[in-house]
């Protein structure tokens, strides 16, 4: 199953439950979503579509000036992901879900360094910044990027 | 409200990162300070002078709670017994957020759950001195 390494700007202080000791993560493994968690997925999907088609002026705008730019259509990254996120309507929506992903009874995406999943008071500990920016990657990487590549080539 | 003036009770209690509710005003805490001792030592001629001793056996954090006897506290009250001298226990005061944290922790009581009414089970955590 792929596995993507999240490096954190401000480290966590966690129970290492290998060690029995307080230590920093200094980055979390984020893993692909299985079909238990479609539900979350899936509204999170849904809910990035509307708002991006709700902000395709932008888009499209913003697309155009960087095609006129380099010459060819530009790569779909975690930054832009996280600005089409930010700038969604029902942004709020997409945080729950993404909590709710995280922190999966049955699954859980977010693993600690020693391999235990992520528990809602660590993932309250994390700072706004990392969460945001790891929201856009895992986003990107395990539910709308390869959709959205293929369809650029459409 | 300051630190000063406010007497320490409004804490969270977070066992391996999850965050456990307690019974209101159950917490005790021995935070591994140790006993010392000092004694008189005789340098003759009617001359004592002190010497100090401490006990490093006292050395060791000590803590006591309630939890009441939900399926949860049952649960991990179980996983807490067979995780000996590897949980990692967290004390946080809501009121200013600072922390008292045991590492290498074990339950050490003999855990006896009450199931009844308001039933309740009384633990205790034994580990390194409190940071």
């Amino acid at each position: 199953m792929k596995e993507i390494e999240f490096k954190l700007e401000t480290p966590i202080n966690y129970a290492d439950q290998n060690a029995g000791c307080h230590v920093d993560a200094l980055h979390l493994t984020l893993c692909a979503p299985t079909v238990s968690m479609i539900k979350q997925t899936s509204i999170i999907k849904n809910i990035f579509f509307k708002g991006m088609n709700q902000n395709k002026s932008e888009i499209t705008e913003k697309e155009s000036e960087e095609i006129k730019r380099s010459g060819q259509i530009p790569e779909i990254n975690a930054e832009m992901i996280e600005y089409l996120v930010s700038s969604n309507p029902n942004l709020d929506a997409i945080i729950n879900a993404f909590k709710e992903l995280c922190v999966a009874v049955k699954g859980g995406v977010v693993k600690m360094p020693d391999g235990s999943k992520i528990t809602p008071y660590l993932l309250d500990e994390m700072s706004t910044t990392d969460f945001e920016k790891m929201m856009g990657v895992y986003i990107q990487n395990f539910i709308v990027g390869s959709l959205l590549n293929r369809m650029k080539t459409l | 409200m300051s630190d000063s003036n406010t007497i320490i009770s409004d804490l969270t209690l977070v066992v391996n990162n999850i965050a456990f509710a307690i019974v209101p005003n159950s917490m005790k805490a021995d935070l591994g300070l140790g006993e010392q001792e000092v004694v008189a030592a005789t340098a003759g001629g009617g001359r004592t002078t002190a010497v100090y001793s401490f006990d490093a056996k006292s050395m060791i954090s000590h803590y006591k709670m309630e939890l009441y006897c939900t399926q949860l506290s049952v649960d991990v009250i179980r996983t807490w017994k067979s995780l000996a001298n590897t949980l990692a226990i967290k004390l946080i005061n809501n009121n200013n957020g600072k922390t008292l944290t045991i590492n290498n922790a074990a339950i050490t009581n003999l855990v006896e759950f009450e199931f009844a009414a308001s039933g309740k089970v009384s633990i205790e955590f034994k580990g390194d001195r409190t940071v």
